[in-house]
C-alpha cells in the first residue's frame, strides 16, 4: 500500500488528486539520465619467475611481455642463444590467433631517444622475423619501436633508480587478439 | 579469432563481486569483507576487529612478518578457492601483533601497478609451471582486493579480514605458496 501511495504521489501534485470514478491521467515521472557504469575491464597478470615473460588479458586481447634482457645482449639487436625458448613460447602462444599481431620493442628510460628509438625497432623487427616461421595461420606482424614510452614500471622510485622497473620496461611486446 | 576466452564471462562477475565486497573505501578503514559486508555492500568501520573478539575461518597457513614495517605481524590464510574457471580468491585475517600502529602501505604492492593501498601486496607462487600470479586489476589500476584507502594503519593487536582475487593457474595445479611481500611465504597452501 505504501508503495502505491508513493508511485501515486510522483508527478504533479494537486493533479493526482481524483474522483473514485474516474481516471485521470497521470503525468510519466521523468527520470534523470543513469549514473555511468563503475565497472572496469579486469586485467590478468602472469609472470614466468624468472622474469623472462610476462603475460597479461584484458578481456579478448593479451599482451605478451619479452623481456630483452633474455632476448638480446645489451645494446645488440641479435638474438641470443637464450631466445629461442621464448620465441617458441610466443609462437606457441599465437597459436590459432588470426590478424593482426602487433611486435613493438621498449627500453628503460636510460639513454637518448635517438638511440632507444631505433635500437627497440631493431629488437621487434629480429622477434618478427623470429617468430614469422613458427605461426602458422593468417597472422600479420607489425613490428615498432617506442624507445622508453609507457612503461610499465616506475624506472626511478622517490628520485631513486628503480633497477627492477627498468628492467621489467626493457621489453618486446607482443600483443594480439584472440 | 577462434579462442575461447574465460576471462570476458568472469569479467562482469568479478568487478561485480569487487562492489559488493570491498569497494568503496574512503575513511581510512580497510573495506568489509564479503561476510562482513552491510546491506549496501559498503565498506564498513567494522572490518577491523580488536583482540579475541572474531572468530575467523580455520587457517589453513601462516604467514609471519619478515621486515621492520611487519614485525610482529601475522597473516592467516583462511582459503584458498578457485572461482569459476579464471580466478582464484584469497581470504586471510591480518593481524597486527607488533607494539605500533602498522602501516597500510606494508600490505600493498609496491611496483606502482595499484593505485591505491589495498591488500595487493601478495602474489601466489605456482612452482610446478614456474609462474607467479598478480592479484588481479581493472584498467584504472585498481586491485580487485580490499582496498585501505588512507588512514593511520592497523592499530596494535588489530586484525583485518582481507580477500584478493587471482588469475586462475592450470587445472593440475592443487597447491599454491602465498608470497606476501614482507612476510615469510606459506607453501603448499591447498588450492580447493
Amino acid at each position: 500500500m505504501l508503495a502505491a501511495l508513493v508511485i501515486a504521489g510522483v508527478g504533479s501534485g494537486a493533479a493526482s488528486v481524483a474522483r473514485a470514478d474516474t481516471v485521470v491521467p497521470q503525468p510519466v515521472p521523468k527520470l534523470g539520465p543513469l549514473a555511468p557504469a563503475l565497472i572496469l575491464p579486469l586485467i590478468f597478470e602472469v609472470d614466468a619467475l624468472d622474469g623472462s615473460e610476462s603475460t597479461s588479458q584484458q578481456g579478448s586481447s593479451t599482451t605478451v611481455r619479452l623481456s630483452t634482457d633474455v632476448l638480446f645482449a645489451f645494446g645488440s639487436a641479435d638474438l641470443s642463444g637464450r631466445a629461442s625458448a621464448q620465441i617458441d613460447d610466443a609462437a606457441a602462444k599465437l597459436r590459432g590467433v588470426t590478424g593482426r599481431v602487433s611486435v613493438t620493442g621498449y627500453t628503460d628510460s636510460v639513454g637518448s631517444d635517438a638511440v632507444n628509438i631505433p635500437l627497440s625497432l631493431r629488437r621487434a623487427q629480429a622477434v618478427v622475423a623470429a617468430l614469422a616461421p613458427k605461426v602458422h595461420g593468417v597472422v600479420t606482424l607489425l613490428a615498432a619501436g617506442r624507445g622508453s614510452a609507457d612503461p610499465v614500471a616506475p624506472n626511478t622510485v622517490d628520485g631513486t633508480d628503480n633497477p627492477a622497473g627498468r628492467a621489467k620496461n626493457r621489453r618486446v611486446e607482443i600483443v594480439f587478439t584472440g | 579469432m577462434t579462442r575461447a576466452h574465460p576471462f570476458l564471462a568472469a569479467s562482469l562477475a568479478a568487478a561485480l563481486a569487487c562492489v559488493l565486497a570491498a569497494c568503496g573505501s574512503s575513511d581510512g578503514k580497510p573495506a568489509a569483507s564479503p561476510s562482513s559486508a552491510g546491506p549496501s555492500g559498503r565498506a564498513t568501520p567494522s572490518a577491523v576487529t580488536s583482540g579475541s573478539g572474531a572468530s575467523p575461518a580455520p587457517t589453513i597457513a601462516t604467514e609471519t612478518g619478515a621486515g621492520k614495517a611487519t614485525a610482529g605481524a601475522r597473516i592467516d590464510v583462511t582459503g584458498l578457492t578457485r572461482s569459476g574457471t579464471s580466478m582464484v580468491v584469497l581470504t586471510a585475517t591480518i593481524t597486527n601483533g607488533g607494539s605500533a600502529a602498522m602501516d597500510y602501505l606494508a600490505l600493498s604492492s609496491r611496483e606502482g601497478t595499484y593505485i591505491v593501498p589495498s591488500a595487493s601486496g601478495v602474489t601466489l607462487i605456482d612452482n610446478k609451471h614456474r609462474q607467479r600470479y598478480f592479484p588481479v586489476r581493472d584498467t584504472a589500476r585498481h586491485c580487485l582486493c580490499t582496498p585501505f584507502g588512507i588512514g593511520d594503519g592497523l592499530a596494535s593487536g588489530d586484525n583485518v579480514p582481507v580477500t584478493v582475487s587471482f588469475p586462475a593457474p592450470p587445472g593440475d595445479i592443487t597447491s599454491l605458496t602465498v608470497d606476501w611481500a614482507g612476510f615469510t611465504p606459506a607453501a603448499d597452501v591447498p588450492l580447493s
